[in-house]
């Protein structure tokens, strides 16, 4: 679903319309909560602000004036995943592991791909799924994270290079 | 006479400030050339059709992208990423680079080599289409008639079709043609040379136990981004928990 499809889907949204808003749900689902499970490692945390992410679209969409509603979406996941982050932080200040043997994670871990991008920093997987899953250009990306163009894009080559290196066992 | 100073000053700034401020804006840009990008690349991005210079140098390159909002996406991205815009200018194109290298993996595979038809494929980047070059000699021929309209109906303006003799003259008049035993023995001798390599390799991947171990071809970066981009599936328990807090909030 690209922003020009997205906008008038919304359009209906704000009237109300359930059938405009599954569309956008259907279209969104799996990416938004790949964004969400690759911040948080833990498939319960990631479903809980998937959940959140859209019943707060459905009864608050982006207004009109929303240029780019698809960035606006993945912002607002991004940024709910990495409150639920902090608020899991332990009591010396260093980031919680979240439930990291769950069901699904087990199972992903043995995906060669997930568990190369498991083992990249928050920064890369952020920057690596916002790119690949949500499907944002890097200027988006660069105004959703807070950091410049030039780190986004590098950070990106770097996580991408990262991730094929371990998924070759070390040979590229 | 200090007023008069006060504005020249005042001028004297504002430009000056112009280009610093544009130089601030674009040293932000983590490629100075177009060139620079181009080397950056490990595989062409999905927008971009075509990449060439008609500079004939690395000074300014041509990049086709398509007339769409994906094409629109990808330009305003390389604008974003390079410092120096006049090192690129951008035509629009109908075809992208990945549909038509399948398009030419496609016809290779159909007819390449076969019959003698087609003795040549290529990829034209500014023309934006896969050459396909035909046997001069086989030009009126009824079968070459029909590889033309079957390549023209599939594929339309992404192929262009041209004429030219044989690559390599089988026979010259007054000249004898090798021996067909001197045209296979270097095959055989390849091909033999393949064998062995591959029975070592296989002897080289077998365990104490004789088992042989499974090698794999490692991903490329396309193949990676794939996989990336196939992100990871909710559970179907979230369709439901999203469902009943829509029903909620209605009402």
């Amino acid at each position: 679903m690209n922003n020009e499809q997205l906008r008038a889907c919304l359009e209906r949204v704000r009237g109300g319309d359930k059938e405009a808003f599954g569309r956008v749900y259907d279209a969104l689902k799996q990416p938004v909560f790949t964004v969400a499970w690759r911040i948080l490692r833990s498939q319960e945390a990631a479903e809980d602000v998937t959940h959140d992410v859209f019943v707060k679209l459905f009864a608050a969409p982006p207004a009109p004036a929303v240029n780019n509603p698809r960035a606006w979406i993945f912002q607002m996941a991004r940024n709910r995943a990495i409150d639920v982050l902090r608020r899991a932080q332990t009591a010396d200040g260093e980031d919680a592991a979240l439930a990291a043997e769950d069901a699904l994670g087990e199972r992903l871990l043995r995906l060669d791909v997930e568990a190369a991008i498991a083992a990249l920093s928050r920064r890369e997987r952020e920057v690596l799924t916002l790119r690949l899953n949500a499907d944002l250009p890097f200027h988006e990306i660069a105004h959703i994270t807070g950091a410049s163009l030039s780190s986004v894009y590098r950070t990106y080559r770097k996580a991408l290079k990262t991730v094929q290196t371990t998924v070759n066992g070390g040979a590229v | 006479m200090k007023r008069i100073g006060a504005v020249f000053l005042i001028f004297l700034l504002a430009f000056t400030a112009v280009p610093m401020a544009r130089a601030e804006t674009t040293s932000a840009a983590p490629f100075q050339t177009m060139a620079d990008l181009y080397a950056s690349w490990d595989e062409w991005p999905d927008y971009v059709c075509g990449v060439w210079t008609e500079t004939g140098g690395m000074d300014c390159l041509t990049i086709g992208i398509q007339n769409n909002a994906d094409g629109e996406v990808g330009k305003q991205e390389i604008l974003d990423l390079i410092a120096d815009d006049s090192t690129v200018r951008f035509v629009y194109q109908p075809y992208t680079e990945a549909y038509l290298r399948r398009v030419m993996d496609e016809i290779s595979d159909a007819y390449f080599g076969g019959d003698g038809i087609v003795i040549g494929l290529g990829i034209d980047y500014s023309e934006n289409c896969v050459g396909v070059t035909i046997l001069e000699d086989k030009k009126d021929e009824e079968a070459t008639k029909a590889l033309i309209a079957a390549l023209r109906a599939k594929y339309g303006d992404a192929v262009s079709i041209d004429y030219s003799g044989p690559i390599v003259p089988s026979v010259a008049k007054g000249i004898q043609a090798p021996s067909l035993l001197w045209m296979v023995l270097p095959i055989a001798v390849v091909l033999c040379g393949l064998l062995i390599w591959m029975k070592r390799r296989a002897m080289l991947l077998q365990t104490v136990d004789g088992d042989t171990k499974t090698v794999t071809a490692p991903l490329s970066t396309a193949a990676v981004k794939q996989r990336v981009s196939e992100g990871v599936a909710p559970t179907a328990a979230l369709d439901e928990r999203v469902r009943e807090a829509i029903e909620k909030t209605d009402t």
